[in-house]
């Protein structure tokens, strides 16, 4: 039996033509084939790149159930140190584009380790000024603000 | 609401909330000065609630006079683990761990001296003293509950080891700094320094039902503040609760490698399984981590105790040594927590 397929369309109107349950990780989409069976779902924005991505995520991920039970494609130590290298090769501005997506998307797992990753890059820096110069966040305290923070939250382990 | 993270994208604040659960609470506290906004969202009740609640962990701390010691978070088991002096000093001269695991991050301390209990935040480094209790016996003892529906901590104090028909409860938090005095409805007598847990709202520990001394489980649920007894199955007469697969469990007396857990507290029905190895060790029995393993130290050590970690499924033993302190500055006693959690609390 052939697998179902359907066309995601990227903001770029390029279209990435999924099998189902691939996709159907992404509760949003799930949502939308039942609504709309055959139908192409344009997902407007979510640029090719991010959307190739994604897809690349769930298929890793998808859980196959051929009639004969369910079996992961991959054991679960194996998916682990793949998601680690898969969030590893990506840069700061496009993981948070990723991270966006699948927030949009509703795909829980890569949620996760997106936002892992973001905290990890976060948990390393040396102090908020490069937290600020690499997320590009505005400071709004003054210096003796921060420093009366900075006092106040000083926890010892 | 949104707020801009990186230039030309619009970031939620619901995301950066969920990517800043996920940075060990010593960095919420460094980086709470980054900006308004994550000030805010880390200062958040909310937030503060939900904090480290998916990342469960064994600690160990040991007190020796006004000092203190604290292992890291440990999440895997080498041959030693490092342990640390605890930058702040306890407040009471003897002070020792109430026989609790720690309870949504939050660890109790009784103070012989003083009889003041505290609860102390290993994470924030935050001591609060509480209010003498005012019982009526010399001795007490003193079990920290959380009522996960509300984000209450609430403090019990009972008598030891003799008949109570009314306790003292203290609330984190309330404003009120004061025990309320709760009625136990059941004739019962805490045990001598009992062991108690506090599973998904509800405290547990020994009892005696009556003058024959049966010994019963006592709980006591958090929120309502009803306390109910429990009746054990006739094997155990042990005096270390644990929490085993989010159950309260105890080992039997004959048969050391039967655990029986508590089904369901209504039908006083307790189901057991059987180990391949008994669960008596000749260390004590502290607790049971996340993962299942139980954490075994020595009884009041001489020398630098080692610590024993022992999977009942698999079969499989470790030990691991401490390691940055000299043995002899170490307690004489190292209580194990094998349920910590960070905890953004403040005290």
């Amino acid at each position: 039996m052939s697998k179902k397929m359907i066309v995601l369309k990227s903001s770029e109107g390029v279209s990435f033509v999924v099998e189902e349950a691939v996709a159907r990780q992404s509760k949003i989409i799930s949502f939308l084939v039942e609504e709309f069976p055959d139908r192409e779902l344009p997902l407007t924005n979510m640029t090719s790149e991010i959307l190739r991505k994604t897809i690349e995520y769930c298929k890793k991920h998808v859980v196959e159930d051929d009639g004969g039970g369910d079996s992961s494609s991959s054991s679960s130590g194996d998916l682990k140190e793949w998601d680690v290298k898969f969030v590893a090769e990506i840069d700061q501005p496009r993981l948070m584009d990723l991270l966006m997506a699948a927030n949009y998307l509703d795909i829980p797992s890569l949620l996760d380790v997106t936002c892992q990753k973001v905290a990890d890059t976060i948990a390393a820096c040396n102090d908020e000024k490069e937290i600020r110069a690499t997320f590009n966040i505005e400071n709004d305290f003054t210096e003796e603000e921060v420093e009366a923070i900075r006092m106040e939250n000083q926890y010892p382990i | 609401m949104k707020k801009q993270w990186t230039s030309g994208s619009w970031f939620p604040s619901e995301l950066i909330s969920e990517i800043l659960l996920r940075l060990p609470a010593k960095s919420v506290g460094r980086f709470r000065c980054v900006s308004k906004l994550w000030l805010s969202i880390t200062t958040d009740p909310c937030f503060i609630k939900s904090f480290g609640t998916t990342r469960p962990s064994l600690i160990l701390c040991s007190i020796k006079g006004h000092d203190m010691f604290v292992t890291p978070s440990i999440r895997s088991y080498s041959s030693s683990q490092p342990i640390h002096r605890y930058p702040m000093k306890v407040p009471g001269e003897y002070c020792y761990f109430s026989r609790m695991d720690s309870v949504h991050g939050l660890i109790c301390i009784e103070d012989v001296d003083s009889k003041m209990p505290r609860v102390w935040n290993p994470t924030t480094g935050q001591f609060l003293p509480l209010p003498k209790p005012n019982m009526s016996s010399r001795h007490v003892n003193v079990f920290l509950g959380y009522d996960p529906v509300e984000g209450k901590h609430k403090v019990v104090c009972l008598p030891y080891k003799k008949t109570c028909y009314v306790c003292r409860v203290f609330t984190l938090g309330s404003g009120k700094e004061s025990w309320r005095t709760v009625k136990t409805n059941l004739k019962h007598r805490c045990c001598g320094h009992a062991s108690g847990q506090c599973i998904k709202g509800v405290i547990y520990y020994l009892a005696s039902s009556n003058q024959w001394d049966d010994t019963v489980i006592m709980s006591f649920d958090v929120r309502s503040e009803m306390f109910r007894m429990i009746e054990l199955p006739s094997g155990i007469h042990d005096d270390v609760l644990i929490t085993y697969e989010g159950r309260l469990a105890s080992i039997d007396e004959d048969n050391d490698k039967r655990l029986w857990s508590l089904e369901d507290a209504d039908k006083h029905k307790w189901s057991f399984q059987d180990f391949l190895s008994p669960l008596h060790r000749l260390f004590e029995l502290q607790g049971s981590t996340h993962a299942g393993e139980f954490i075994y130290v020595p009884f009041n050590f001489p020398k630098p105790p080692d610590i024993e970690v022992f999977d009942p499924v698999r079969n499989t033993r470790k030990r691991f040594k401490f390691e940055g302190i000299l043995d002899k500055e170490l307690g004489h006693n190292v209580k194990a927590f094998p349920n910590h959690i960070e905890s953004l609390m403040p005290l």
